[in-house]
């Protein structure tokens, strides 16, 4: 059968060879399925443990962006609406948006390079493309509540270029790092490395999980090299809760938030009256809160619908959750005895809370965004494995950079914790994917994530896997 | 859509995996590794190269699993850039066939579907394209890709409200580049340049860097719209940019020709015509070649770039829709054969309406001496409010006819109305 195929083909591609033709006049727009510019990748919420009367909150965009993507260095859309939202009384209704907007400025218009010269400054003369934004903070509903901006003209981080261009990056260009009026907030904006590690050859080459049926291996953060954009903002805590105090201590039912990001894009028409373009509204495109829930629990035929969802309609996403689809894969490739469905636990951790630890109020709306008891002071000791690993302020009590979220869910999904005593025993209160963590250090200070790899690396994992390895249940896929 | 599925999930993978294979499926689990996130779209990087490779990969695996519907997607996608940048349709027939090759196993999968539409828009086939496309949209309606393929068959065919009913509903699912870019063109169509260029500029902005091929068509795109309204400059840069962003695109080339042709340099514009006709030859631009030659006097050039122009076209009516419009035009305009020009007008426009149709359906009957014919077709090429240069210099002329065709008539002066050689020449 493969060498029919083989045959097809070879038939194809003579024939295409043998006949090239005229072209069409091709008038229609490329259809393209990717938006990276308006596609979240990670939510982070987590208590400064540089000012831990602080919250930090940032939210990633522009999945696997490659170093070296010149000449046209990735940018914020200034048409895009940025937003991260804050839930303080577990109604699934933001309480509170910080809204990023963006503008773009050519300094010299006369030529498409990003930079004319060496850039030893952020207002160097040589750095030929310019972002800046605007940060404005909503307090009630995200379209229609109270608007004040605290911060305007703000310098985005421009794109690494490259060692060339930018023999400096951090040292020279400063870490783009705005101190605000307001209450003391800072905001950053501009391109990070990824901080999501995972690997991610391997786990989709059928979830080579290293550590089952005994192999080893060495694993590979498949993010590694690759940047994102990150918009972060760094708030009082007491700005945060519902009551505008700081929360007493951990029991506090104000201590609690929940947080998620989205962005938008203006809605337009074909029948826009006039030279008018758009009608002012805007579409959601893209949305996340819990990491992996979109990836890994929400089908792939209504992704694009949940994205377009707000927290409130999360119910009808409940069956995903109580049943999901991951756990049964687990048992099939690997022998892994999962719980039964129906999985409370994972409605829980992923949609409610947990009671007593980040729950939002007594009675909270199921809804899917990270949850951050903002009054559990940050850890000297971090665990990479969170609340799994003691920490509790760990994910998923929000989520830090340095969380491996990828092993924290791999064992939840398989019933490793403690809501599920029966099964929290290895090998699924042992599961990894191998990484363990982050390419490149993380900062101890506000932004946090790590500067931007330079356009002269490739991006891409730095290491090969070794790759014979393999741990597949050799004696078949069904147990 | 949050397409960082790839990652990390553990999960994605799993999902269609467990289903697909594991679980109901007759066929053992691990043969199956690459193609199981069916429904997030690989990765397109469009660098000339990277389209190569993409296809060259996608090929590998095909040849892996025949059934592999999402590297046959990738494939076509892959291909349908390159039939573009490179003028070469095969790549689209070759893309047909290797989609049905995996729809004859698998009928019901989406990502070949849904490409096979965008297939056959491509080669013209609007009907079928909206055929397959409303089976795709059946499956998932939330896909604002269908909406596209859509739109785009009904506008060529000439069905404005339905394709702009389908682009608005795709910009309410998923405002993005590809439906900026559709919703530039309504307003273009509905003759609102300004608007046009605003949302062109917004596709281009939406438009990722991974993805030149789609950037330099947005830009070319803009200075098509900038050339429109006279800024020469401003055309200039845009076609720069796209050839600065895709170096070699077609587009880019041929806007800088008629920018070139617009300031009176004749000869350079000829120059890249000469060229694009050697790298990515195309119909309408040997035409615009012959135009030119035919303006300098070059009769022997012109006629060379016009039987070119001709021969491509008749060589396409081989393997794709037989769409005749564009040679009525070259031939009305012309005024050559004009009974063929007739016929060839009359029989586009039994297939469809579109402005441009019509418009080269007028300008045939006007040639033609058919007056009353001409105005009704000119009508139906000005009804969606166009500002194209060529359809209403055609009207003007064909309006300015019948104006003194009726004065004729009134006063019984027995003269005749203007000369139907040269009315109506817009230069390009």
């Amino acid at each position: 059968m493969r060498k029919l195929a083989c045959v097809v083909l070879a038939m194809v591609a003579a024939l295409a060879c043998l006949n090239p033709l005229r072209a069409s006049s091709h008038r229609e727009a490329p259809l393209i399925s990717q938006d990276p510019l308006a596609d979240n990748t990670d939510v982070y919420a987590f208590v400064s443990p540089e000012r831990p009367d602080r919250a930090v909150l940032i939210a990633n965009f522009i999945p696997l962006e490659f170093p070296s993507s010149g000449p046209n260095f990735w940018k914020f859309d200034d048409n895009v609406l940025y937003e991260i939202m804050v839930d303080n009384t577990g109604d699934a209704v933001e309480d509170i948006t910080y809204q990023f907007r963006f503008t773009t400025q050519i300094a010299n218009p006369n030529t498409f390079l990003y930079n004319t010269g060496q850039v030893t400054s952020i207002d160097d003369p040589d750095l030929n493309v310019r972002q800046f934004f605007t940060l404005t903070e909503v307090r009630g509903p995200r379209r229609t509540g109270a608007r004040t901006v605290v911060g305007q003209n703000l310098h985005v981080m421009p794109a690494h270029v490259g060692l060339i261009s930018m023999p400096n990056y951090v040292g020279d260009l400063g870490s783009g790092v705005h101190q605000l009026s307001t209450d003391g907030m800072r905001a950053f904006a501009g391109p990070r490395d990824d901080p999501f590690f995972v690997d991610l050859g391997a786990t989709f080459d059928l979830l080579q999980l290293r550590t089952l049926n005994g192999k080893t291996g060495s694993a590979v953060d498949g993010l590694g090299n690759y940047n994102v954009h990150t918009i972060a903002i760094e708030v009082p805590i007491s700005r945060l809760t519902r009551t505008g105090t700081a929360p007493a201590g951990a029991s506090d039912p104000n201590a609690s938030i929940g947080v998620w990001s989205t962005a938008s894009r203006p809605a337009i028409t074909t029948r826009t009256p006039g030279n008018a373009v758009t009608s002012g509204d805007f579409v959601q495109v893209s949305r996340l809160g819990m990491p992996l829930v979109n990836e890994a629990v929400i089908p792939l035929g209504v992704k694009d619908t949940f994205n377009g969802l707000e927290p409130t309609g999360d119910g009808a996403a409940l069956g995903f959750v109580t049943n999901p689809t991951v756990p049964p894969l687990l048992q099939a490739l690997f022998g892994v005895r999962t719980p039964p469905p129906p999985r409370n636990d994972l409605v829980t951790i992923f949609l409610t809370g947990i009671p007593g630890l980040n729950q939002i109020g007594t009675s909270p709306r199921a809804a899917e965004m990270i949850r951050l008891n903002m009054a559990v002071a940050p850890s000297r000791s971090p665990s990479r494995l969170g609340l799994l690993g003691g920490d509790t302020a760990g994910f998923p009590n929000g989520r830090r950079p340095a969380d491996d979220v990828v092993d924290i869910e791999l064992r939840a999904l398989a019933g490793g914790t403690p809501f599920t005593p029966a099964f929290n025993m290895a090998p699924n209160n042992a599961l990894t994917d191998g990484v363990d963590a982050n390419d490149t250090p993380f900062f101890p200070s506000f932004p946090f994530l790590s500067a931007p790899h330079p356009g002269n690396e490739t991006g891409g994992p730095r290491v090969h896997s070794n790759p014979g390895s393999t741990n597949l249940n050799p004696s078949g896929v069904l147990p | 859509m949050n397409r960082r599925s790839r990652l990390v999930s553990v999960v994605a993978a799993i999902v269609i995996g467990a289903i697909a294979a594991a679980v109901f499926s007759k066929r053992a689990v691990p043969v199956h590794p690459v193609p199981l996130v069916v429904a997030e779209n690989d990765e397109l990087t469009t660098s000339r190269a990277e389209l190569a490779a993409a296809m060259k990969t996608a090929e590998e695996r095909l040849a892996s699993d025949p059934a592999d519907g999402r590297a046959a997607a990738t494939y076509a996608q892959s291909a349908l850039r390159r039939a573009r940048v490179e003028a070469n349709g095969g790549y689209t027939r070759r893309a047909e066939q290797v989609l049905r090759a995996v729809l004859d196993r698998e009928p019901g999968d989406y990502d070949a579907l849904k490409m096979l539409g965008a297939v056959y828009m491509s080669q013209h086939r609007f009907r079928e394209a909206i055929d397959v496309a409303t089976r795709a949209n059946r499956i998932h309606p939330a896909d604002a890709w269908n909406y596209g393929v859509i739109g785009d068959a009904h506008l060529e065919l000439g069905d404005y409200v339905s394709a702009f009913d389908a682009f608005d509903k795709m910009a309410r699912i998923h405002p993005d580049a590809a439906a900026y870019g559709r919703i530039a063109y309504a307003q273009e169509l509905r003759g609102n340049l300004g608007a046009a260029i605003a949302t062109m500029r917004m596709a281009a902005e939406a438009t990722g860097a991974q993805d030149p091929e789609s950037l330099a068509w947005h830009y070319a795109q803009l200075g098509n719209l900038l050339l429109q309204t006279g800024d020469l400059d401003g055309a200039a840069r845009e076609f720069a940019r796209a050839e600065h962003v895709f170096p070699g695109h077609p587009f880019a080339a041929a806007g800088e020709a008629r920018v070139a042709a617009a300031r009176g340099q004749v000869d350079d514009a000829v120059a890249i015509y000469r060229e694009l006709m050697r790298t990515a030859p195309t119909s309408e631009v040997a035409i615009a070649a012959a135009d030119l030659l035919s303006q300098k006097g070059d009769s022997s050039g012109a006629e060379a770039m016009y039987a070119r122009a001709e021969a491509i076209e008749r060589e396409a009516w081989l393997t794709e829709a037989r769409l005749t419009t564009n040679l009525a035009r070259m031939l009305a305009e012309r005024g050559v054969r004009i009974n063929e020009a007739v016929q060839l007008a009359e029989e586009a426009a039994r297939n469809r309406t579109d402005i441009f149709t019509m418009d080269a359906v007028a300008w045939a009957y006007y040639r033609a001496g058919r007056l009353a014919d001409a105005e009704k077709a000119s009508k139906q090429a000005r009804r969606t409010g166009t500002t194209d240069r060529r359809i209403l210099a055609h009207a003007a002329a064909i309006d300015k006819s019948v104006a003194a065709l009726n004065r004729y008539r009134d006063t019984g002066t027995g003269i005749r109305p203007v000369s139907l050689s040269r009315a109506g020449r817009v230069d390009r």
